[in-house]
């Protein structure tokens, strides 16, 4: 975990130094087109097609990655955790439509689903951000609502019902006691979009040419791994993966922090 | 029965859904016969191409025609080759359901060992290494997965051939980058399920009774873990035939996902949208087909 995290806030500091490290990670030098990685100290991890310094690209990507997951999770939780609310506070004909909403939502693929819709959209940050993020909802109000249902019959929910508490009251009580619960939730979405974000890019419907991706850069890195030239695909890919790792391994223990049931579960002798 | 059919209604209701947003976004789109006919169409021309298609009723009378064709599978032509869309999808349906097949068959190979293997050595090295294999896996793209193996595979030993179809060889390596993802998470959620089981008290009998610890593994624990698979794996066949879009572009492999990518690069609506319905159309029936499995796999479950 300790680890983890450590290589996580590494990368967000890469991240957020980038610009000031390389302001321009376009900057082509045609004398030293695709050098492979570990050879020059200017350029650790080698050279694109074009001379680019791909460490430069790497975390300029990087920022990319992390940009989108963040802003795609905040968006599905501003979008499902109301609807959550208000399918499990209210119930009823509400409930009904909200929930046969989500499973229709989940009825289609989310790659497949943002695959259409940014083809008409037209890709971008802009987009790509409200496509994936309003995509997310449903599992936030899915499990919302399943909170909810749980608190709603608690003690002190009954309590306040029975002191003439009104929705917003009780709101107020309950929104503290699953806060905890979302915020993790979010976690969990944050690296799926970061995934997703990368598949977008890498089929060429993603953040656009201008913004630096890193599933854009395996993409044009695929047709030179044929001829062995396997850094300029390969070590984005990895890039994804080191992030998506940390975040989940991160997000997982805090899960196991946060649920006494997985925390007390011994190991089988 | 009557559980048999309400789960019947909500699948059509889904679809039903599905179909009607399909709609509605299409109207969002704007005015399909401006790309329909020529450019210097005169205004007869128009009129004449916004009857054939029926688009000179009115708003409720266009969605019941499109409903009804929905229902049909009749999407219209594409605009490209001039044959019906869901035609077009469904020639290429066998080449993805083999691989999709193929794929998740080798995940259950790699991923129920693996998981077994992991949840009866909790703890110990083995366990640690293959939790942590399992979870690299997961967090690696797809497509990352798979230029690692044709680098490894395809350019650096030349053993296996990296793009196409034809022979079984095509197979292995677009087979093995749907599998290594989807044979994590079996491996986990075994791992997770036979621990669960493994604390029951029915085991504490049969360890009591002095059975072989083999047999209760593979016996009697096994067998309850795996029940919950049933769901995972149709959802995920499901999700998958509709969702190997990387895979198979990847590898050129010529099923239906790479017409469908191809269809959206060229805005060839009519082949997109009965994607979409297809994918949907399996998604419903594949989640009410692993509902109907558990009432002949588990006697516990009675619904409704």
């Amino acid at each position: 975990m300790a680890r983890k995290v450590a290589v996580l806030l590494c990368l967000m500091g890469l991240a957020l130094l980038a610009p000031v490290l390389y302001p321009n990670p376009n900057a082509q030098n045609l004398l030293e087109t695709l050098r492979p990685p570990f050879q020059a100290l200017a350029t650790p991890l080698g050279t694109d097609e074009l001379g680019r310094n791909l460490f430069a690209l790497l975390l300029h990507g990087l920022g990319t990655s992390l940009l989108v997951g963040m802003v795609c999770s905040l968006v599905s939780a501003l979008i499902g955790v109301p609807l959550g609310l208000l399918a499990g506070l209210r119930g009823g004909w509400l409930e009904q439509v909200i929930m046969r909403a989500t499973e229709v939502q989940m009825a289609l693929p989310n790659v497949l689903l943002a695959l259409v819709s940014l083809t008409f959209l037209g890709s971008g940050l802009l987009n790509l951000i409200v496509v994936i993020g309003v995509f997310g909802w449903a599992g936030f109000a899915r499990y919302t609502r399943a909170t909810v249902l749980v608190q709603r019959e608690l003690e002190y929910v009954l309590s306040a019902k029975a002191l003439g508490a009104n929705q917003w009251r009780i709101l107020r009580h309950v929104l503290p006691n699953i806060g905890s619960g979302i915020l993790l939730q979010i976690s969990l979405d944050f690296p799926q979009n970061v995934l997703l974000e990368a598949s977008l890019s890498f089929l060429g419907v993603g953040v656009g040419v201008d913004t630096p991706s890193l599933g854009a850069m395996v993409s044009r890195g695929y047709s030179y791994l044929f001829s062995g030239i396997w850094w300029l695909s390969l070590l984005p890919g990895a890039l994804i993966m080191i992030l998506v790792l940390c975040i989940t391994g991160i997000s997982e223990s805090l899960r196991q922090q946060l649920d006494p049931r997985i925390r007390q579960r011994k190991p089988q002798p | 029965m009557a559980f048999l059919f309400s789960r019947v209604i909500q699948s059509l209701f889904v679809l039903w859904l599905v179909v009607s947003l399909t709609f509605v976004g299409l109207q969002l789109t704007g005015d399909p016969i401006g790309f329909l006919s020529a450019e210097d169409a005169t205004p007869l021309e128009r009129e004449t191409l916004r009857r054939a298609y029926g688009l000179e009723q009115p708003f409720f009378g266009q969605y019941l025609l499109f409903l009804f064709n929905a229902s049909q599978g009749n999407l219209g032509n594409s605009m490209y080759s001039a044959r019906p869309a869901m035609q077009i999808l469904l020639e290429r349906l066998p080449a993805t359901l083999q691989l999709v097949s193929l794929g998740l068959g080798l995940a259950l190979l790699i991923g129920i060992p693996l998981g077994v293997w992991s949840a009866t050595r909790v703890g110990s090295r083995w366990d640690t290494i293959i939790l942590n294999l399992s979870s690299m896996i997961l967090s690696a793209p797809t497509f990352w997965i798979g230029m690692l193996l044709i680098y490894v595979f395809a350019v650096q030993w030349r053993l296996l051939p990296s793009q196409g179809s034809g022979t079984i060889w095509h197979l292995i390596l677009p087979s093995l980058t749907l599998a290594l993802p989807r044979a994590a998470v079996y491996t986990q959620l075994l791992r997770l399920y036979l621990l669960e089981v493994l604390s029951q008290d029915f085991i504490c009998t049969a360890r009591a009774k002095g059975m072989l610890e083999r047999q209760i593994v593979y016996h009697h624990a096994l067998r309850n873990a795996l029940v919950p698979f049933v769901t995972v794996l149709g959802l995920q066949f499901a999700g998958l035939l509709s969702g190997a879009v990387i895979t198979e572009s990847l590898f050129a492999y010529p099923g239906m996902n790479r017409v469908a990518l191809d269809a959206l690069t060229r805005l060839d609506t009519p082949v997109i949208l009965s994607f979409v319905l297809l994918s949907a159309f399996f998604y419903a029936s594949i989640n009410l087909l692993t509902d109907v499995a558990y009432l002949l796999i588990d006697p516990r479950v009675r619904y409704g």
